[in-house]
């Protein structure tokens, strides 16, 4: 089976999301469990950072689509930064840089939210 | 360097320039022929044109001239496009490799409508032979980059599959395989709202819906179950539910195992992206997986449903059996025998035996219409009223009158209870009677040597409020007599030909067999019945004797 964890931290106002390992259809909940949370708790700032992400698959993808327009309604977003080429390549497949805001590093993911602010 | 780069754009862009900054020319253009589409499109353009860059027409394309290496504007007049010929084009150079026509370079006399001399025009074809390589190089690229980059979706959409069916196989728990299913097509098709309809239990159900509001009625659930295309667009519904069309629901996608149909109902995509064959082969895939798995839940549920009703039913009958008197009650000079076969878990015939106040006994039987559970119900209600009102040696008519009356508000209108009971008074040996529309029980007279059948009551318990009363017969159980009471699963057991034992053939079988012990009549006759039928009784079997020493 499949590894996956999550780890969190927080930088003002942006949550930050570290995946690890890979996120398929086994997986993909609990990702979901943990936006679900930072919503509950009304934190729509959120970076997704994917540098120790090794594999994603599209029902990963799908936990994103299910979430970006109710976070985006809320006046926050999600981000998503540091993918590695393989994982990159998944999301421009699928056509995600149109809907999506990827950016190389983390800290520009932040300083976006922010800035905004 | 224009051979080796890959971009198109660049190569056109250069083409035009060094040829207008060459020869002075106001207007220039680069037409382009597709042959899979059969369109000339304008690919670049400078200078002042009727017509802008992306523009395209469709002229017979497969017939415009590429032989020479320059045209004049009169010689392709009659092919181009009226559009073309207005732009003030004056020469067209094709732009061509060994095998095939890329398009046009076409130009304008020069500024201040001066002619190109015969070296300048020289010079052009043999740029134009220089850049149609590079053009013809960078369009293959382009197809490679797009045909690898069809491949790579492809990949894509059977790793998703996999990874789909995979986690199926390894799920039994449905919402968690929805969800799945949920955020694949999402992930995978951008579709923000959708549903899927399938028939759980015969009847056509939401599955999952997502995105979606409001319930579509279910002579419109039943009419998608029977599309007949593999994919509809909703557009092309003469008569399409207003479900599909305020949700803005695009397309639906038929799945089908065996004879069962699923509908996945798909909105547009996020991106905006049509769909494309490819990718209904992909939702038809991903629905038959979802599809299949889910059916699997609901079947292993119904199984864990069945087996959890197959114990209850077992409780049931231990139940059940603690109802039947066990052991008979014993009274001196006087043989009892009984049985109950049910021809399920629980049954609806009963049968008792008590003593009641020492001096007397009590004996009934009865049978409830119908089977099973609900008319083992009813039989515990019937049990636990005789046990109620055997002590109160009340006159049995009566009796059978006031029971009737509580079974008549107990049962729905479908359900009657045949019932016999019987007060022998062990002191007298008079036998008092009342039958509630059950079969006759077979007495054995020993004086007269005959049998006669006990049938002084009335009516079923249960179908009617009790207005005539019930009447009640006696007499005296003489030694030697035998009283034999049975359910119809004797009387109308059936053999091959599908005749009945009938009720002739246990008197004769008493007749003949009067002097036995109670339990050999049982038995015999028990015998007789299961030759008989064969073995197939059909219903609940139930007999009681007494027998008088």
């Amino acid at each position: 089976m499949s590894t996956f964890s999550i780890s969190k931290k927080q930088q003002e106002s942006v949550h930050i999301l570290q995946l690890h390992g890979e996120l398929d259809a086994h997986t993909a909940p609990d990702l979901e469990q943990e936006i679900l949370k930072l919503m509950d708790s009304k934190c729509y700032n959120i970076v997704v950072n994917f540098s120790t992400l090794d594999y994603i698959s599209s029902a990963g993808l799908g936990v994103f689509m299910a979430y970006i327009e109710e976070l985006r309604d809320l006046g926050g977003d999600i981000k998503l930064t540091d993918m590695k080429p393989s994982v990159y390549n998944v999301f421009d497949l699928l056509g995600f840089p149109t809907l999506y805001d990827i950016v190389d590093a983390e800290q520009q993911a932040v300083a976006k939210f922010i800035n905004t602010e | 360097m224009l051979i080796e780069s890959h971009d198109t754009d660049f190569i056109l862009n250069n083409l035009l320039l060094i040829v207008m900054g060459k020869l002075m020319v106001p207007k220039a253009a680069i037409l382009l022929v597709n042959y899979q589409s059969n369109r000339l499109k304008a690919g670049r353009c400078k200078g002042r044109l009727p017509f802008s860059e992306g523009d395209s027409w469709d002229p017979a394309v497969k017939e415009l001239p590429y032989d020479k290496s320059l045209y004049s504007a009169a010689e392709l007049a009659t092919q181009l496009p009226e559009i073309v010929n207005s732009a003030g084009f004056s020469h067209y150079f094709p732009i061509r490799t060994s095998s095939e026509h890329l398009g046009y370079l076409c130009i304008s006399l020069k500024a201040g409508k001066r002619e190109h001399g015969p070296k300048e025009l020289e010079f052009i074809e043999n740029l134009v032979i220089i850049f149609s390589v590079a053009l013809s190089n960078s369009f293959l690229v382009g197809r490679l980059k797009s045909t690898n980059r069809e491949l790579d979706e492809k990949v894509q959409e059977l790793n998703t599959l996999f990874d789909v069916s995979r986690e199926f196989n390894t799920m039994v728990d449905r919402s968690q395989m929805l969800n799945v299913f949920r955020f694949t097509l999402m992930g995978q098709m951008f579709i923000k709202k959708f549903f899927l309809l399938m028939c759980v239990d015969k009847q056509p159900f939401m599955v999952v819906q997502h995105g979606v509001k409001g319930e579509m009625n279910l002579a419109s659930k039943s009419k998608l179950l029977e599309m007949e295309d593999e994919c509809i667009e909703v557009s092309s519904l003469a008569d399409a539910d207003p479900f599909l069309t305020k949700n803005e629901i695009f397309a639906l996608v038929r799945v089908r195992f065996q004879d069962e149909t699923a509908v996945l109902g798909i909105s547009e995509r996020m991106n905006r992206m049509p769909y494309r064959e490819s990718d209904y082969n992909f939702l038809i895939s991903l629905g038959n997986l979802a599809f299949l798995s889910i059916q699997k839940t609901y079947l292993l549920e119904e199984r864990i449903e069945k087996e959890r009703m197959e114990e209850e039913l077992s409780i049931a009958r231990t139940i059940q059996n603690t109802l039947f008197p066990n052991p008979l009650p014993k009274v001196d000079d006087l043989e009892i025998a009984a049985l109950n076969i049910p021809s399920q878990q629980v049954g609806g015939d009963y049968y008792d035996a008590l003593i009641s106040g020492k001096r007397y006994l009590y004996t009934a039987i009865a049978d409830v219409t119908g089977k099973g559970i609900p008319a083992s119900l009813l039989m515990a209600n019937l049990q636990a009223m005789i046990h109620v009102l055997s002590p109160l040696q009340l006159p049995l008519d009566e009796t059978t009158g006031k029971v009737n009356d509580i079974m008549f508000k107990n049962t729905p209108s479908d359900k009657f209870i045949s019932f016999f009971w019987g007060r022998l008074d062990t002191g007298t040996r008079l036998f008092e009677y009342c039958n509630a529309g059950h079969n006759p029980p077979v007495r054995w007279n020993q004086q007269t040597q005959k049998t006669e059948l006990l049938s002084a009551g009335g009516m079923l318990l249960g179908a009617l409020s009790t207005m005539m009363p019930y009447e009640q017969g006696s007499f005296y159980l003489q030694q030697g007599d035998v009283v034999v009471m049975f359910t119809d699963g004797i009387s109308e057991a059936m053999n091959e030909e599908e005749e009945e034992f009938g009720e002739e053939r246990i008197a004769w079988l008493l007749e003949e067999n009067h002097h036995k012990s109670a339990a050999e009549i049982q038995s015999i006759i028990l015998e007789e019945v299961r030759v008989f039928c064969n073995g197939n009784y059909g219903d609940d079997v139930t007999m009681l004797i007494l027998k008088a020493e």
